[in-house]
């Protein structure tokens, strides 16, 4: 089935820009089953967006980064998160790259020197040098091998997550300078907006999901079944293919979206529906339009949970237990967070590799935000009762955040942060609650305002922090700027605490006391404290917390009880809110039940070995 | 006649046992929560902070305490471990007192206590054969995960993991009935451990439906107090009210001794069904 007038589809409902057409690729790709290889030919046509003219072009060939145990990749990686090697290496080869005179371009490209057992990327000597402006279509053969599933990228059993298999051109800077690099265990991608036109073909049986809509088949050519996928504004192409996928549609407003599962999970498929249909027009109101008229959601097959939660432009892989309790919304949350993607990775193109913070986080924050939208009051991630304390979604945030004990800059490439541990709290959550606390300060309409002025003005480019920066001068102002400038590009731990309060009866019958809050760290945004006196009423006083101490004095009719620090939760960046609140001296709060509550669990533990 | 307990009465023992295993769980409770309440103390909301700030504050303490949690750990585990020793070697004393007349319950667990081979005997083979439960529960999951994987259904792979589980869990539950058989059989008849393992596998093979259905009916009733108090739990659990908390707590505390309560009522049939047949055998 063709998808009705879907061969060139950006509408004008994104506003103003056309996306750029810098990285054109029309391949037809072959998908081998069997061997696990994608063989394809076509061509890549370039245009060179900088002021500079350019005598070589960087390829990136990301899937060589599970090549063998030594490259870039698999020497940066951690033990936590991807496996030592996967039981088959995966390869992507080039075996033919021609430019439009027919020149061979392969007999003198080179990896880079640089980086030595590493073949991510590819250095090619043009024959002569492209104009600014000017454009080159290069001829490509290769073969993607893909390895035994690892880094949502390869193959299990006959489900195939097809995904970096072909060379793709660096990004070209506006300094004439190419952002190329190693693929790095931490670090995801950076490419250009261009026209995808890519004929698949699969054997029969199988059902293929693939970026864009299909605008051909599918239909039996030579044997193999074949169907083409179509789109522009976009600067990447996965598909996935599997012969036991089972399939669910919806259209929610213009888009079409697919659920390709496994049988037995419609639950999950139904799940991922219903919170589209409220996501979707929720991150349109809040970032704006989602230009697509497609969008497919993967759920991958038992025992390929690899290749769940990640992000290509208009496919989106996911994970699902069928049974799992509809008020435990980790779908929804992975869910939402890869369909923000398409906002920030997808129409906000920044580098992945660069400026991490700039996708994840962002996508971060906007998936709480959402979160929120849809289930109420904090996001509630985890919210079952009878299995304890609920969870939601800015406090999870919030955690990743306060747990960073050695702090970096967020503004580091991601091939800077040591681990992969300290690249998740600083890139995904600590950017995640900075965004939040500007919100909290500001107000949601004020900052979703701000928000989304930089999403139309970085719709289909490469924002960098500056980006970001110069929209918040412009919306906020300067002092907002500042913050924006410390929080994201410096490192810094910030508490506030409260860690003195006393009250004592003078001869006049009041009772005066004081409150001590230490700050710690560089923001000095003003904060209420209040006092709570041991008849329950309060007083609040607002501080400039502009110093390390402040001393709040107190005076009320009666003993003071206790005093807490900023109980609005303004500035959630804190490392711990446990010490925002005190007793005053003298005061115990009650703890009875915590110990009756454990007292039964582990009277149920001794009752199972008991009489 | 068969009277249940000659000395406190049936209640005094259910309440002894309870008292003994909450006041335990108590003074446990209060070791590992120590550093925790010290900080839940010193913050306004106290226990109630646990359900504040979407989670913040719970996750914080965690984080805070993530170096006593081990050590916690162990001393739980140890106090646990002991706690099995000790009903390993009185685990006797409930069929003595279920099945004799007029025995007061010192000289039940100084009997307990005196056939402590046999019932570690016993102990041991029913740890074998949770094992073997465990082990055939895990074989049958495997079978079952490799045979639903073919299919590629995702909800056939579960259940069919479920049903191995399941049958791990109830053959745990036919060596629970066996091993508790089995005590009475050495405590009301004196026979040493593999006479009364064979004594009890053949009355669960004469009486496969009274003994194992019996069984059954009184695990049931324990457990169906823990799921009430869990039920409970469902709809107080983040309601911080003082009315909320005390019912709570009470309901669990209540349910503990419910199940201390059922077990002991099990213990009294078997005991009363060992000696019946003792009875009959002379």
């Amino acid at each position: 089935m063709v998808a009705a007038g879907a061969l060139l589809l950006l509408p004008s409902l994104a506003g103003a820009q056309t996306p750029p057409r810098v990285a054109d690729y029309t391949f037809t790709a072959t998908l081998d089953p069997v061997r696990h290889t994608v063989r394809a030919d076509g061509t890549i046509r370039w245009t060179n967006p900088s002021p500079v003219a350019v005598s070589e072009l960087w390829l990136h060939q990301y899937l060589n980064g599970f090549s063998g145990p030594r490259t870039y990749f698999m020497r940066t990686r951690s033990a936590s998160t991807w496996p030592a090697h996967p039981p088959h290496w995966g390869r992507l080869a080039i075996e033919s790259l021609r430019s439009a005179d027919g020149t061979d371009l392969l007999a003198t490209a080179t990896p880079d020197p640089a980086v030595p057992e590493d073949d991510s990327q590819l250095r090619v000597a043009l024959p002569r040098a492209v104009a600014p402006g000017a454009t080159i279509e290069l001829a490509v053969r290769f073969t993607a091998t893909l390895p035994e599933m690892v880094a949502r990228t390869g193959y299990q059993g006959s489900f195939h997550m097809v995904a970096q298999w072909f060379p793709k051109v660096a990004v070209l800077e506006p300094d004439g300078t190419w952002a190329h690099f190693p693929f790095h265990a931490n670090s995801e991608f950076y490419s250009d907006f261009g026209r995808y036109d890519i004929r698949i073909r699969y054997p029969r049986g199988y059902t293929i999901g693939a970026t864009g809509p299909r605008v051909e088949g599918p239909a039996l050519v030579d044997g193999l079944m074949e169907q083409r996928h179509v789109l522009e504004g976009i600067h990447d192409f996965a598909f996935t293919a599997w012969d036991h996928f089972r399939r669910a549609d919806r259209r929610i407003q213009r888009v079409e979206v697919h659920v390709l599962h496994p049988p037995g999970n419609e639950r999950g498929a139904a799940r991922t529906l219903d919170l589209l249909s409220g996501a979707l027009p929720a991150f349109e109101r809040r970032f704006g339009p989602y230009p697509y008229p497609v969008l497919t959601v993967v759920l991958p097959p038992p025992g390929a949970s690899a290749a769940g939660g990640m992000e290509y432009p208009t496919l989106i892989s996911t994970g699902s237990l069928w049974w799992g309790p509809r008020r435990a919304r980790d779908v929804e949350y992975i869910t939402l967070h890869e369909f923000g993607h398409q906002y920030f990775y997808g129409m906000l193109a920044s580098s992945e590799h660069r400026h991490p913070f700039l996708d994840e986080g962002f996508c971060e924050y906007a998936t709480a935000r959402v979160m929120e939208d849809l289930f109420g009051r904090g996001g509630p991630l985890l919210d079952l009762p009878m299995l304890g304390p609920r969870l939601d979604a800015w406090s999870w945030e919030a955690l990743g955040s306060a747990g960073i004990a050695h702090p970096l800059s967020l503004d580091l490439g991601a091939d800077q942060f040591p681990t992969w541990g300290r690249y998740g709290e600083h890139v995904y959550s600590r950017a995640a609650i900075v965004l939040r606390t500007m919100e909290r300060r500001l107000g949601t309409r004020l900052f979703t305002a701000t928000l989304r002025a930089y999403v139309d003005r970085a719709r289909y480019s490469h924002p960098t922090p500056e980006t970001f920066y110069a929209v918040v001068r412009e919306q906020l102002g300067p002092p907002w700027e500042a913050f924006a400038r410390t929080a994201f590009g410096t490192p810094w731990r910030y508490n506030l605490a409260v860690t003195g309060a006393s009250s004592a009866r003078d001869p006049d019958g009041r009772w005066r006391g004081y409150a001590v809050v230490d700050r710690e760290g560089p923001f000095d945004l003003p904060v209420n404290v209040v006092f709570t006196d041991v008849r329950g009423s309060r007083s609040v006083v607002r501080i400039a917390n502009d110093r390390v101490m402040t001393v709040v004095p107190y005076d009320g009719a009666a003993a003071l009880r206790s005093v807490s620090v900023d109980p609005e939760v303004t500035l959630p960046l804190e490392q711990r809110r446990l010490d925002n609140a005190r007793m005053a001296d003298g005061h115990l709060a009650p703890t009875l039940p915590l110990i009756g509550r454990v007292a039964y669990w582990v009277a149920l533990a001794l009752g199972s070995v008991g009489p | 006649m068969i009277r249940w307990i000659s000395t406190g009465g049936r209640t005094g023992v259910v309440l002894g046992v309870a008292v003994i295993e909450l006041g335990l769980a108590w003074l446990l409770g209060l070791a590992s929560t120590a550093s925790v309440a010290e900080t839940l103390s010193e913050h306004p909301l106290g226990f109630a902070a646990l359900h504040a700030q979407g989670g913040r504050l719970l996750g914080e303490l965690i984080a805070l305490n993530a170096q006593a949690w081990a050590p916690i750990g162990v001393l739980l585990a140890v106090a646990v471990l002991a706690w099995a020793v000790v009903w390993m070697l009185l685990g006797g004393m409930f069929p003595v007192l279920g099945s004799t007349s007029g025995v007061r319950w010192h000289r039940a667990a100084a009997e307990s206590l005196r056939r402590a081979p046999t019932l570690l005997g016993l102990a041991a083979i029913a740890g074998a054969g949770y094992a073997l439960a465990a082990f055939a529960g895990y074989v049958a999951t495997g079978w079952g995960a490799r045979t639903a994987l073919t299919r590629f259904d995702v909800r056939a792979i579960t259940l069919l993991g479920l049903v191995g589980w399941m049958l791990g869990g109830a053959l745990a539950g036919l060596v629970t009935v066996w091993h508790d058989t089995a005590r009475a059989h050495a405590m009301a008849r004196g026979k040493a451990a593999m006479q009364s393992s064979g004594a009890a596998a053949l009355q669960m093979a004469r009486e496969p439906l009274s003994t194992v259905a019996a069984g059954a009916g009184y695990g049931l009733a324990a457990w169906s107090y823990l799921g009430a108090a869990w039920a409970l739990s469902g709809l107080l659990e983040g309601k911080t009210s003082t009315a909320a908390l005390v019912t709570l707590m009470a309901a669990q505390h209540l349910a503990v001794l419910g199940r201390v309560h059922a077990r002991m009522k099990w213990f009294v049939w078997l005991g009363q069904r060992v000696s019946l047949a003792k009875a009959r055998a002379e």
